[in-house]
């Protein structure tokens, strides 16, 4: 059993807070990504877990014992980090067999389960080779590796596919997620990546500026963002939130028996359609604008345009850059986000 | 206006091209020197320059091992000599054969007119083994025994006892040891030193005789290993070396009692060593009617030097005026190799600082009766054999006929391109 | 005047074909950038190649300096056997080698636990810390001999004073601490302590300059990986030994090969607390002096190249040896 649990989770550097009272629980083979820009304190919270990072206020459990002052290796946890951080001067099986020397494994056995993780992870071949002649997804393998082979209760992934490129990335996330599925341990994965978050996560953590925004599966995330902030940090291109700032918009919306000032309306760019049918749903309604710019993706086509005088982004699939001048869009009426003037979602 | 003009530009021309015939005229001479040698030079320029003034000098003032493989090096390639070359003893014998400097006892030198006024043994340093004067003696340094005259009192040693012979020497200072818990001398290398010097005839060599044959192991060597072993068994010596903070503090204490050196360690002692010490020293011969010399500073001319009248003349000034040689004595305590020098009231002053003794005149005299020393240019490297083969005598018990034999072998190994 | 010599510089100018003046420019191209780089190779020519090529020749040679150049006399490889034989040469040596182990392991002994210490324990003062051990390296090697020379004197000097008076050291007119310090004062100018004595200084003078050498390596270590060793459940020992050291490898590879060049080319130290003598039984005469005395007190310049050569042979192969040892890691 191996839940986890932040309360009131504090750091400070000197007079600087940079986690403020974080509460969270985790539950025991939870697979959760702490996701947020840089210097949201991600980082700082699962290096405080892990023991790396002493706690400025607050207490963190795993199970049900209090970790605040236990060393990392009492804390039975891994990890895995960005540099993946191999010993360069060790082979593979040294690197993954290194905890367990420093446990005082017996050497066949430690041999055993090193052999074990290799075949996992695919890793067999390479066993007696230096870092320095593994390509970056084989290291972070490795670094998994050396991981798991101590089968610990908690794995941290500190942000461990940001030094991959592209293509990797996508394969090493199937990976993660079909080693989760296997291991059934509790996983907390700090990104910055949104599209890692949505693809792994049973849960996402949404923090910035050492706060959490939100927390949640990541369809109710994208579906339904508690403020501003989410809303626009999950989904690319970024949902188009403006202020709803004269009357026209409030009847273009048929938001006109809501009477609320300061209120925006936002809408991703993947809601808005040039023709009626391809909406879904009944609640159809439609905007006048004017395109200012397209933007070819290949797949896609994002269409700048101007409504009244705010920017709106549309992403279409109809490859057509000639496209000019009025347009008309359509969309779903339950598919927009109401926002009041603190930038929090006004549930519908 | 035009005539004026003129006028003053051809009168501006003579004064310009008179100037210039006189600095035609004028030469200027180098002169290497080393500390603190060097200020007796510095001292004697303007009175030269004075006499001379066509001749400029320039002094050209290195450390002393600095300015022995400077001018070792000059002389190796030819360039940046100087035209007068000051030489302390320790490196006249190399010097002196190397054949890089003129022989001054022949014309336009002619400096065996000098000769006779001269200190005779200290032209046989400066001679190479043909008997050709290769640098003029500035300065000698006449052995002399300085003691503490209270701490012999305090043990009761007579002077007498002191320096009758080696073994009474020895038995002196073991009395010392047992009254006071003094020692008796720095270093039981000393006796070595002076032992291998002393009672050597006129041209005969310290290591070598007049063919080159090594001398080293003779009874004479085998005398003065033995008592320098008998000193140290005796536990007489310090065994410090000269000018270390050792040896400086120990005579300024008084733990060291006496010391056998150049009769200018007087003033050292006086000047810096023991300065609170008036009237304890006393000055005496060495012990067994020793006679040896410490030190002595010599001028040359190299062969490439460009000014060599001119160098001469401010050799000739330096080593054969009597003022200038006194001069020495008083600045830094530079024994005159003059003997006229010498002869001056000056030398019968009683020193206050060693008990009103008229030390200077029994220096003179014991000048006077050092044998002329032939010198080779194998010396150092016999000196540094021979100490040591007696270090391993004092440290490490070896038998004194088996280090001297093997001495022989390595001296005839390192002269070997005699 | 003037005029006359511009308007004739102008005339000729003239009268060069323009063909001609450009194949000139062009030539002047190619000469100008060996121009600019001329000053090394003749600074290097005269101060470097010139001395190493005459010093290989005149090993070859006897040469009497003071007598000048044209006294060199051919004597073949004698100067080298001469040298080989030497029983003060091969006492130097010797000398040599035992100054150097003694003064250059505690060295590097001492350096990279140092270093660590230095680079975990100090964030603020670190620079001023290192600073501190620094200062031995830059400082004149006549002071730091005189120096030690008078903290070990034998009557005066003060590590004398503390030995004795912890040897005296009375408990109940018991000298309780005499079994392990010394009652009387010891005499450091003795032949057994010389060698010592010079590599304590030694070791002194450069511990500071390999301890910076490895604090630099260490700052190159990221932090990701003590941090990957701690999560792997190594204390500081472990981190030490396991993540530190080996990470070190490729730095102390340098710093042995420098101490290695500098301890066999050990002069000044020894020159200075010897007073230039090497010692009483020549204890404390390295190698390099010998080579010194050989020239300049025994003007035997022939025989003291021959010494410096096969000295440099030594050097060429006690560092490839090293590179054996530590230098070949990367290469597994």
């Amino acid at each position: 059993m191996a839940s986890v649990q932040f309360s009131n989770l504090e750091k400070n550097y000197g007079t600087t807070p940079v986690v403020k009272k974080i509460n969270l629980e985790i539950e025991h083979g939870e697979f959760i990504v702490l996701l947020g820009p840089s210097g949201c304190g991600k980082s700082t919270t699962l290096r405080m877990l892990a023991g790396l990072e002493s706690i400025s206020g607050g207490d963190i459990y795993i199970g049900d014992e209090l970790v605040n002052d236990l060393h990392p290796i009492e804390r039975n946890i891994a990890m895995v980090f960005q540099s993946y951080a191999l010993y360069p001067h060790m082979t593979v099986a040294q690197n993954i067999g290194f905890s367990l020397e420093n446990l005082k494994v017996e050497k066949s056995l430690r041999e055993t389960m090193v052999r074990d993780v290799a075949e996992v992870l695919e890793l067999t071949p390479l066993l007696d080779r230096k870092p320095k002649d593994l390509s970056g997804g084989q290291r972070q393998r490795v670094a998994m590796g050396r991981a798991m082979v101590r089968t610990p209760e908690v794995f941290l992934f500190d942000e461990p596919l940001s030094n991959l490129d592209a293509k990797l990335r996508g394969q090493m996330r199937k990976e993660i997620k079909a080693l989760h599925q296997k291991v059934q341990t509790t996983v907390i994965y700090v990104t910055h990546d949104q599209v890692e978050a949505m693809t792994l996560a049973d849960r996402i953590v949404i923090l910035n500026q050492g706060k959490i925004e939100q927390v949640g599966r990541p369809k109710e995330i994208f579906d339904a963002p508690k403020n501003v902030f989410v809303a626009k940090f999950i989904g690319a291109p970024e949902m188009n939130i403006f202020a709803l700032s004269n009357e026209q918009m409030f009847s273009d919306f048929e938001l006109s028996n809501i009477n609320h000032s300061g209120m925006s309306i936002g809408i991703r760019p993947q809601n808005l359609f040039l023709n009626k049918k391809e909406v879904k749903g009944d609640q159809i309604s439609f905007i006048d604008a004017e395109v200012t710019g397209t933007e070819l993706l290949g797949s896609s086509l994002h269409i700048e345009c101007k409504y009244q005088d705010k920017k709106l982004v549309v992403e279409t699939a109809t490859i057509d850059t000639s496209i000019k001048g009025d347009i008309r869009l359509y969309f779903n009426k339950t598919q927009t986000h109401l926002f009041d003037q603190n930038s929090n979602t006004i549930p519908r | 206006m035009i005539t004026f003009k003129k006028t003053v530009v051809f009168s501006t021309l003579c004064a310009a091209l008179i100037s210039n015939a006189a600095n035609a005229e004028q030469v200027e001479i180098t002169v290497a020197s080393f500390p603190n040698f060097n200020q007796v030079a510095e001292a004697a320029v303007p009175l030269f320059e004075k006499i001379h003034p066509e001749i400029k000098v320039k002094i050209v003032s290195t450390a002393y091992m600095d300015h022995h493989n400077a001018m070792t090096t000059a002389l190796a390639t030819g360039a940046n000599l100087p035209d007068v070359m000051s030489i302390e003893a320790n490196y006249i014998g190399r010097l002196a054969q190397s054949g890089g400097l003129e022989p001054l006892n022949v014309a336009p030198y002619n400096a065996n007119e000098f000769y006779q006024k001269i200190t005779p043994f200290t032209l046989a340093q400066g001679s190479d083994s043909d008997g050709n004067l290769r640098a003029m003696p500035a300065d000698i340094g006449p052995g002399s025994l300085f003691y503490r005259k209270d701490i012999l009192d305090k043990s009761g040693v007579t002077q007498e006892e002191l320096i009758k012979n080696w073994d009474s020497f020895i038995d002196a200072g073991i009395k010392v040891k047992e009254k006071t818990g003094d020692y008796l001398l720095a270093n039981a290398v000393d006796i070595k030193d002076i032992y291998i010097r002393a009672n050597l005839k006129d041209g005969e060599g310290v290591y070598f005789d007049k063919d080159h044959n090594i001398l080293v192991n003779s009874p004479r060597f085998k005398e003065a290993f033995r008592l320098s072993k008998k000193a140290r068994m005796a536990g007489i010596d310090a065994k410090v070396s000269p000018w270390t903070n050792e040896w400086t503090e120990g005579l300024k204490r008084g733990t060291i009692s006496v010391q056998m050196m150049g009769a200018w360690l007087g003033g050292h002692l006086q000047d810096w060593i023991a300065p609170d010490a008036t009237g304890l020293w006393r000055s005496t011969q060495l012990p067994n009617g020793a006679l040896a010399s410490w030190g002595g500073s010599f001028y040359a001319i190299p062969v490439k030097a460009k000014h060599k009248p001119e160098a001469w003349e401010f050799i000739k000034f330096m080593s054969t005026t009597k003022e200038i040689q006194l001069l020495g004595m008083k600045e830094i305590n530079a024994f005159p190799a003059l003997i006229e020098a010498q002869d001056d009231p000056f030398f019968e002053e009683k020193l206050p600082y060693l008990g009103n003794q008229q030390a200077r005149l029994a220096w003179k005299e014991t000048a006077m009766k050092i044998p002329s020393v032939s010198m080779d240019r194998y010396d150092e490297v016999a000196r540094q054999i021979v100490s040591d083969a007696l270090e391993k005598v004092l440290e490490h018990d070896a038998d004194i006929d088996t280090v001297l034999a093997d001495a022989v072998k390595q001296i005839k190994r390192k002269a070997r391109r005699r | 005047m003037n005029t006359t010599t511009s308007h004739k510089v102008s005339s000729t100018l003239h009268k060069v074909p323009p063909k001609k003046g450009s194949l000139w420019l062009r030539k002047g191209n190619k000469i100008a950038p060996y121009f600019f780089i001329s000053p090394f190779f003749i600074i290097f020519g005269v101060f470097g190649l010139f001395p190493l090529l005459f010093s290989l020749y005149l090993s070859f040679h006897y040469w009497e300096p003071a007598a000048g150049l044209s006294a060199m006399e051919w004597v073949g490889l004698e100067n080298y056997v001469f040298a080989l034989q030497d029983e003060w040469f091969q006492k130097s040596i010797y000398n040599t080698v035992v100054i150097a182990l003694k003064s250059g392991i505690p060295q590097h002994v001492v350096a990279i636990p140092l270093a660590f210490f230095i680079h975990t324990s100090f964030t603020r003062w670190r620079n001023t810390v290192i600073g501190v051990y620094f200062v031995p390296y830059i400082t004149s090697t006549v002071a730091i001999s005189l120096v030690f020379t008078t903290l070990f004197s034998r009557d005066f000097g003060m590590v004398n004073q503390v030995l004795t008076s912890l040897g005296n050291f009375t408990v109940a007119d018991i000298h309780v601490l005499s079994w392990i310090f010394p009652v009387n004062n010891v005499d450091w100018a003795r032949p057994e302590y010389t060698k010592d004595m010079i590599s304590f200084v030694v070791f002194w003078r450069y511990v500071g300059w390999n301890t910076v050498l490895y604090l630099s390596a260490l700052q190159t270590i990221p932090k990701d990986l003590y941090e990957a060793a701690i999560i792997d459940g190594a204390n500081r020992y472990q981190q030490f030994w396991y993540v530190t050291l080996p990470l070190l490898k490729p730095m102390a590879f340098f710093a042995v090969t420098l101490t290695i060049i500098g301890n066999l080319q050990l002069f000044e130290e020894p020159f200075i607390i010897t007073g230039g003598t090497g010692g009483i039984d020549q204890a404390g005469k390295t190698a390099a002096m010998h080579m010194y005395l050989t020239a300049f007190v025994e003007s035997d310049f022939g025989t003291a190249s021959a010494i410096s050569w096969i000295l440099f042979m030594m050097i060429a192969g006690l560092t490839w040896m090293n590179h054996k040892l530590l230098g070949g890691s990367n290469e597994e």
